[in-house]
């Protein structure tokens, strides 16, 4: 047995935040303003003061909220039923009872919670609800301020429960048919749970639908709650196998969950759970035998979450919760709030509201709320403390809600509240009702874009001296407008006629969609070395998991083989692991640890490549430590890059600075059922390790891709940097000379895609034939002429009568246009096949003739000729916007 | 001349050329050595031959010159025309340099650098490694070279415009640590020229940055396209949340088989940011310590990091290529076997590795070929002419005037 310790972390110890729920700030507590105890249960004490602070403490924290006569008060006083743990004579003699009934290293496995777990006393309609509740009133009690957390025990399993990465059995993929034994399973659960787990239930229709109409909503569901390794016990018979764990079993066998009708009068459970296990064996046996997990791999001994040790269970500061959701009952359509406080404000689901695994629910347009009666006593301890803060860890769903999206809201509808916090798009909103807000607790303080839609920790902080204030995962942030983040006021105008909801405005208005893992409500602001403590401890419950790698450590045999003539004894790497979301597990921070004190490390070991597997799989996606290479050294003065080893002691295998420290893999078969191994790529001595090559799997031969038959265009459009380079090459004039080039540029063909043709770009191109032609014709004389040589050496631009029924002057004009413009007649011979030919000529002819005589018969009325300037830039135009500079 | 001469009936206008495109428009698929010289200069160089230069190509068309195709030895012709560089180069390398793909923003000095490199016939691959960058020749007195501003190619673009200067004969290069005033400054081609900078260093992750270089020079889209779940994910940076909205599966099944390569190829571009306010390239030197980051590291590289804290926290600019084992070996890195170790530290490295892989000098054949067909390769002979123009390129040494060349040659026309 060994003890580790995680909160120091330089230390090699790991450590279980046990017993450090209350505080780690350093700062005394302070007292809770107290709420169903005496002055409102009716209960009075009037006995011997408390000897210690311990008792104060006791009091306080368990004793104001037990004693009452609807839970333990009715029955665990003097002279009632032992043990007298609420007795009102002597709250000394109270906390000395108490005393014998909890675990101060582990509250969650106090007596006084064990027992709730059972059912017994349970004042809530949910065993979880009251379980929970005891569990953190007994964590707040002994919560010890500016205490180091207590350490505990990691302890080597024993070598009998050390087993081989199992050949699992698997459930047939998705793809495959399902085995016909399905059906009956099926049809049992169809008939006798379809009133509520399925969508057409007459009753809840509460999830998981493993009773659906739908008989593949059905399987996909009812894979997660039959454990394949009960096949161990109902099929193979195996001595020492562990009794059925399926947890459609467990529901029925020993929680009495819904039994049904036994017609043969007997005990209605112990019928259905007799039928439910024949169904489930009949199941198993038709399933694929298991295939072998492959032994050339080096992998580590398995285990699961069942086998992990609880990490954590407390750490965080909530010593003046008054409200506090963890969801950890993941059933029913009730949000428990389990602070203990006063009468639990408990929060009913109200449309699309789905549990998710590892605590927490999932809003997608619904909304879970409380009644006004019970969200009473957020106003009467908020108003009277002057202060309070709401904390959450949620998983915004998108960024794009907005509204503001309510997160949650205690308010009489969408215009008048109390408080909010909300989300637009990438912000956060708080809007607190005081008396310098409105009645709807504007204006708003808004953070800037710190906003994820990913996990985050968000803590809403107001008193009257400070006014509100932000924080999100343990960092202050900044409000997008500073003016509206002193607003502080007064709570006085509070209306205690509102009811508190998480996920939506009460009148079912701005939905917010997300998950939330947790949410409290303290009657104290949050400092920020508490809200950091909070953030640092997380949400959900996470476990430590042991791989035992003793085995592997030795050097191979001449064969290769695995000799068990472990050079190390109770060697582990261990993974703290917990559930993510529905869908994965989180990995994170793997160390190896050596918890035999009496064997030592002999050689200098190597560790390397290391990958996760799940069921006697290796796994695909999400493998981090797939590089890993570290040294472990036995010598007091280890190389470098070796870590030194000692019993007892963590040697960390990852860091940020060198690759992930976490990650996250896929769930198979779920929580209750998937079991892990490792497996390593080198492992053992340093000078002779065993080593696994994973085999690289041949590149295949690149495809030439297969030819399209499809027609295509051989001929392209200009695009329209070389319709401009054209048009300027072709005239002679310089871009830089036509105004026009700039407006119309980005009207032009982008792409030479012939289909992209459209008659804007015609209309771009037209008034870019015209600009050019306009400068060619008006502009530099001696370039003009040159380009019109054979025209201007017998006629004038300057006689506007030039061209008017003048075939040869047209012809001088036209040939010059053909001969530069079409580019064709190369060699005044040959003519281009690709090119128009010269039957254009007569196109022009007719448009100089229409133009010099005012008779196009298109055109509008005009009152005179066109010029023999605008004759020829027209002309020009024509041939120069047309199809012949156009194509390529 | 009256105004009112001056005023051409548009309408009229407008029916005439429309009556002209009628004509006009028709494929002429057939070519002799005219016909085949015509389309290969208008492809090349965008424009129209003069009557001198389409004889000169239509000749040796007909007399190949020993040891080339008449169809390479006539775009060679083609490609000593200007507007090769001033548009059909521009053309081709402007929508590289900005994030919209804008093929009409102002010439720059990445579009420089690409047109320089090619019209001195160096080895294309560099676009991306060269220590220089391409500015206009100092003797044509235009404002020098700023790094904060793009003048100096604005006032380049206007002289080719006035037909006064050429992209062909203008541009020298400079040293990029020599105009970009930061000292010890790791240059590497125009992934650190200032358009690039603006466009793909400017705020963000520079995830940016490593998008458009696969996007423009390996043809790939990382985030549509690539997806290798098998890699290992210790490299994936702390600012990616593994549950997007709550749901893992997004993470796992369309996050993580592409940041597990491409976050430890972005490492190597660690140092490089850009400055909004100053308007230039933001680089941390020797002995610079970023005060969001306590290293060489640009803050950016870690930002959101409590999106998944367990993820990774880049300390330095050391780059990996996880690519070179799995599904994206095929990309056929190190292509011409120099023994790249498929790792190193800093960008001019990094980029090395990407130009030096088979699919970079692919993807510029299959732009290149696009460019002078008018159409993306479509037939199996389309595709075979690539892969072959590509051992071409290889083997002449990465010049790109080659791949214009054996491109035009394929489509001139039968």
């Amino acid at each position: 047995m060994r003890t580790i310790k995680k909160w120091f972390f330089p230390s090699a110890l790991l450590t279980l935040l046990i017993g450090c729920g209350a505080t780690d700030s350093g700062q005394p507590n302070e007292t809770t303003p107290t709420y169903g105890s005496d002055n409102d249960t009716g209960i009075i004490y009037s006995g011997p003061a408390e000897e210690n602070e311990d008792v104060i403490n006791y009091k306080r924290e368990v004793w104001d909220v037990l004693a009452q006569e609807n839970r333990c008060g009715n029955c665990h006083i003097q002279g009632e039923q032992t043990p007298e743990f609420v007795r009102t004579d002597d709250i000394n003699v109270a906390y000395a009872s108490a005393l014998e009934l909890v675990d101060s290293s582990a509250p969650q496995l106090s007596l006084m919670v064990t027992k709730v777990a059972t059912g017994h006393g349970c004042w809530e309609n949910s065993t979880t609800a009251c379980t929970v509740t005891m569990q953190n009133l007994i964590t707040n009690w002994l919560s010890d301020p500016g205490a180091s957390p207590e350490e505990i025990a990691l302890i080597a399993p024993a070598p009998s429960s050390l087993s081989a990465p199992g050949a699992s059995l698997r459930f047939p993929n998705d793809e495959d048919p399902r085995l016909e034994e399905f059906n009956d399973l099926y049809s049992l659960l169809r008939t006798n749970c379809g009133s509520c787990h399925a969508e057409d239930g007459i009753q809840e229709q509460q999830p998981p639908f493993f009773s659906s109409d739908d008989i593949d909503v059905a399987y996909a569901a009812i894979k997660t709650k039959i454990n394949l390794n009960d096949a161990a016990y109902l099929i193979d018979n195996i001595v020492g196998a562990p009794i059925p764990s399926s947890r459609l079993l467990v529901r029925v066998r020993d929680q009495s969950h819904n039994c049904w009708f036994n017609p043969n009068g007997g005990d209605p459970c112990s019928y259905s759970s007799t039928q439910l296990q024949a169904a489930i064996r009949d199941y198993l046996s038709a399933l694929p035998e298991p295939v072998p997990i492959d032994p050339s791999i080096l992998a580590s001994r398995a285990s699961s979450i069942e086998d992990g040790i609880v990490a954590s269970s407390g750490g965080r500061y909530q010593s003046d919760v008054i409200a506090l959701y963890e969801f950890k009952s993941g059933e029913g359509t009730i949000a428990h709030d389990t602070s203990g406080v006063g009468d639990p404000l408990n929060l009913n689901f109200f449309g699309d509201v789905d549990w998710v695994g590892n605590w927490g629910i999932r809003l997608n347009g619904g909304r879970v709320q409380g009644s006004t009666t019970r969200s009473k006593k957020l106003h009467d301890l908020l108003k009277v403390a002057r202060e309070y803060a709401i904390e959450t860890w949620i998983i915004p769903a998108n960024v794009t809600q907005e509204g503001p999206a309510r997160i949650a809201t205690y308010s009489g509808g969408a215009d008048t509240r109390n408080f909010a916090l909300g989300q637009t798009l990438y912000s956060y909103d708080f809007m607190n009702r005081s008396s310098d807000t409105t009645n709807n607790g504007e204006p708003t303080l808004t953070t800037t874009d710190v906003l994820q839609a990913s996990l985050q920790h968000v803590v809403a902080n107001y008193n009257s001296l400070d006014g509100r204030s932000l924080y999100v995962n343990g960092e202050f942030v900044e409000a997008a407008d500073t003016s509206s983040d002193s607003t502080a006021g007064d709570l006085n105008d509070w209306d205690d006629a509102f009811a508190f909801a998480i996920g939506g405005e009460v009148d079912r208005q701005y939905a917010w969609e997300g998950s939330v893992r947790m949410l409290a409500i303290h009657s104290r602001v949050l400092t920020p070395d508490q809200i950091t403590t909070n953030f640092d401890a997380g949400v959900g419950q996470k476990y430590f998991l042991l791989f035992g790698v003793s085995h592997l450590l030795s050097a191979p045999d001449v064969d290769g083989d695995i000799i068990e003539n472990q050079m190390l004894q109770d060697a582990f790497v261990v993974f703290q692991v917990e559930v993510f979301d529905d869908h994965s597990y989180l990995f994170i921070e793997p160390f190896f640890i050596g918890l035999d004190e009496e064997s030592e490390l002999a050689s200098d070991i190597i560790l390397e490549g290391m990958r996760l597997g799940i069921n006697g799989q290796d796994i695909i996606p999400g493998q981090a430590f797939g590089k890993m290479s570290v040294t472990i050294s036995g010598s007091a003065t280890p190389s470098d890059d070796a870590k030194a080893y000692s019993d007892n002691t963590q040697i960390h295998l990852a860091s940020n600075a060198t690759g992930s420290t976490g990650t996250v893999i896929p769930q198979s078969l779920g929580p209750d059922i998937d079991e892990f191994y490792l497996s390593f790529s080198r492992i053992g001595p340093i000078n002779n390790p065993r080593i696994f090559n994973t085999p690289v799997p041949d590149l295949p031969e690149p495809e030439i891709p297969t030819g399209s038959s499809s027609p295509y265009y051989t001929l392209g459009l200009r695009s329209f940097d070389e319709i401009i380079a054209t048009m300027s090459n072709v005239t002679n004039v310089p871009p830089s000379e036509v105004s026009v080039v700039n407006e119309v540029r980005r009207q032009l063909p982008a792409v030479e895609d012939i289909e992209g043709f459209v008659s804007s770009q015609q209309a771009g191109i037209m008034q870019l034939a015209m600009g050019f032609c306009t400068v060619l014709v008006e502009g530099d004389i001696s370039r003009r002429d040159s380009f019109f040589t054979d025209f201007t050496g017998t006629y004038s631009f300057s006689d506007d009568d030039a061209l008017r029924d003048n075939a040869a002057a047209q012809d001088l004009i036209i040939s010059a246009l053909l001969k530069n413009l079409l580019g064709n007649r190369i060699n005044n011979a040959e003519f281009l096949d690709t090119q128009p030919d010269e039957t254009l000529s007569v196109e022009l002819r007719d448009l100089i003739n229409g133009l010099t005589n005012n008779d196009l018969p298109t055109s509008e009325p005009s009152d005179g000729s066109a010029s023999t300037a605008s004759t020829v830039i027209a002309a020009c135009s024509s041939v120069l916007g047309s199809s012949i500079m156009l194509l390529q | 001349m009256s105004g009112l001469k001056n005023n051409i009936n548009l309408r009229g206008l407008l029916c005439s050329l429309a009556s002209l495109g009628v004509i006009l428009i028709a494929d002429h698929s057939s070519a002799g050595n005219l016909e085949q010289a015509k389309r290969i200069h208008d492809r090349v160089a965008g424009v129209p031959p003069t009557e001198t230069v389409l004889n000169q190509m239509a000749g040796v068309i007909a007399s190949p010159p020993d040891g080339k195709t008449g169809g390479v030895a006539a775009a060679e012709i083609a490609m000593e025309n200007d507007n090769f560089y001033n548009v059909t180069l521009k053309t081709l390398v402007t929508p590289w340099t900005n994030e919209e793909q804008d093929p009409f923003v102002a010439l720059n000095d990445y579009t420089a650098t690409v047109i320089g490199i090619v019209a001195n016939d160096l080895d294309f691959r560099t676009i991306l490694t060269t220590p220089n960058l391409y500015v206009a020749r100092s003797s044509l007195g235009l404002p020098a070279y700023s790094p904060t501003n793009n003048a100096h190619y604005e006032a380049l673009e206007e002289r080719v415009r006035e037909n006064r200067s050429s992209l062909k004969d203008d541009l020298e290069a400079v040293s990029q640590a020599s105009v970009v005033q930061i000292s010890d400054f790791e240059a590497s081609g125009v992934v650190t020229s200032r358009a690039s900078a603006k466009a793909f260093f400017s705020d963000g992750t520079n995830r940016s940055q490593f998008q458009y270089i696969f996007l423009n020079h390996m043809c790939i889209e990382v985030f549509g396209e690539i997806n290798d779940a098998a890699r290992v994910v210790d490299r994936i940076r702390q600012d990616v949340s593994r549950s997007p909205g709550g749901d893992s599966r997004v993470y796992l099944n369309f996050c993580m088989g592409c940041h597990s390569g491409m976050d430890p190829l972005i490492q190597g571009l660690a140092y490089y940011d850009y400055d909004n306010n100053l308007e230039k390239i933001d680089f941390n030197g020797p002995g610079i310590i970023d005060p969001d980051s306590g290293s060489r590291v640009q803050g950016k590289y870690l930002i959101n990091s409590n999106n998944f804290p367990y993820g990774y926290a880049a300390p330095d600019n050391k780059w990996d290529n996880y690519w070179r084992e799995g599904t994206y070996r095929s990309l056929g890195w190190d292509w011409t076997n120099e023994g790249l170790p498929g790792n190193g530290y800093g960008a001019e490295s990094l980029m090395t590795e990407i130009s030096h892989s088979k699919t970079f000098a692919q993807c510029h054949v299959s732009q290149v070929f696009e460019t002078v067909c008018l159409r993306e390769p479509q037939s199996t002979e389309d595709h075979e002419k690539v892969s072959a123009i590509t051992d071409s390129f290889r083997n002449n040494g990465f010049n790109f005037k080659t791949v214009f060349a054996e491109s035009a040659d394929y489509c001139k026309g039968e």
